[in-house]
């Protein structure tokens, strides 16, 4: 009886041990954790949660997890027929632009980013990021004139940060750094 | 004889214990942060109306055979709009715009605007979707264009936001659609 009583220990703790195993959960550097299933108490009542770091045991059935990719894309943008001015006429100009994005370690970008982008692709992301800085570097050749375009690139880091960074932060992504190549005035209407 | 009876009774329990584990862990259902779950359930509210209910976050047990949830997706699409033909005035002179635009969208997360858009966006594909949001959009890009002079649309980018927040977000909200950025990529007027 008592071998029985044992035995049953044993095997249970076993059990236990092997669930917990296959519940336990580590999270990369590279990425981070969003578990969701019930609701949690993160500074306010939401019904998920988000990990950098470390590891979690997931409840079972209660409990399910998704990850968040955080490693850097790169962003090579060729943008040509850039409506701008050139000595008060209007002129049309081509420029590169690269960039580094990626998705924010910021805690509250990450609840923004699990929202809005999770279950998306790094190329469904890159493509959002892409669309949103080519948008804001139109509107800037748009209302400057090229030849205080081509000449402050320090004013394009600002731009970018406060422009860019802001309408990218929204989503959750975050954008490391910003470099204009080959500036070029193609033509003056 | 004892012994039997007691093994008998724990097998049972056991039986009972796992059965409704597994019933509950069939049942429950998970809503993840991209997406918000519509109760195929209809609540009746204090105010006389009768709606589905939406959990968004957490998740919920959901009586087998109770006849489900429906998911909708919250996260962010890009929609880019060349329009063209667009009526408006310049200098005071009928003229028409040209445009092309790019507005990030998703379906609103905020709980009125969420329970309009379980009602309408329900059942939609993220083509579907993005189909009605862009024809919503134009509906309001055109408005703005007949209501406001072109000097007014875009002067700086203060006032662009300004206009997208008044004329497009706010009518965009009502069905349930929120605009989380707006780009004006080229503008045009003839």
């Amino acid at each position: 009886m008592t071998v029985v009583v044992v035995l049953i220990v044993v095997i249970a703790m076993v059990a236990e041990m092997a669930v917990y195993a296959s519940r336990y959960k580590k999270v990369p550097p590279s990425k981070a954790m969003v578990v969701y299933g019930r609701k949690m108490h993160p500074g306010k009542k939401i019904g998920y949660t988000v990990i950098s770091g470390g590891g979690r045991f997931m409840l079972p059935i209660i409990e399910s997890f998704d990850y968040l990719d955080l490693r850097a894309m790169g962003l090579d943008l060729r943008l040509d027929d850039l409506h701008t001015t050139f000595k008060g006429a209007p002129a049309k100009a081509s420029c590169r632009v690269t960039a580094v994005v990626k998705v924010s370690s910021e805690r509250n970008a990450l609840y923004a980013a699990s929202e809005h982008l999770l279950g998306k692709s790094r190329e469904e992301m890159a493509h959002i990021a892409e669309l949103v800085t080519e948008g804001a570097i139109r509107e800037r050749f748009r209302h400057e004139p090229f030849e205080d375009l081509d000449r402050d690139f320090d004013m394009w880091a600002g731009y970018f940060q406060t422009t860019v960074a802001g309408s990218l932060l929204n989503i959750g992504l975050e954008p490391r750094c910003l470099n204009m190549h080959d500036t070029n005035l193609e033509g003056v209407a | 004889m004892v012994s039997t009876s007691v093994l008998v009774a724990v097998v049972i329990e056991l039986v009972a214990v796992i059965g409704v584990l597994v019933i509950y862990a069939v049942g429950y259902t998970k809503v993840p942060p991209n997406m918000a779950m519509v109760l195929k359930k209809v609540r009746r509210y204090p105010d006389g109306t009768s709606r589905r209910m939406v959990v968004v976050g957490g998740g919920r047990f959901l009586i087998p055979g109770s006849g489900g949830c429906d998911f909708i997706d919250l996260s962010v699409h890009p929609v880019r709009l060349q329009m063209s033909g667009l009526k408006t005035t310049l200098g005071g002179n009928p003229a028409k715009a040209t445009i092309d635009m790019l507005f990030l969208v998703k379906v609103s997360s905020e709980k009125e605007a969420l329970q309009v858009a379980a009602e309408n966006l329900v059942g939609k594909t993220e083509e579907e979707f993005m189909g009605i949001a862009r024809e919503a959009l134009e509906a309001s890009l055109r408005r703005m264009f007949q209501e406001l002079p072109y000097e007014e649309i875009e002067p700086d980018r203060d006032t662009l936001a300004g206009n997208i927040q008044r004329m497009i977000c706010v009518p965009l909200r009502e069905m349930g659609i929120d605009v989380r950025d707006a780009r004006l990529f080229h503008i045009q007027v003839q």
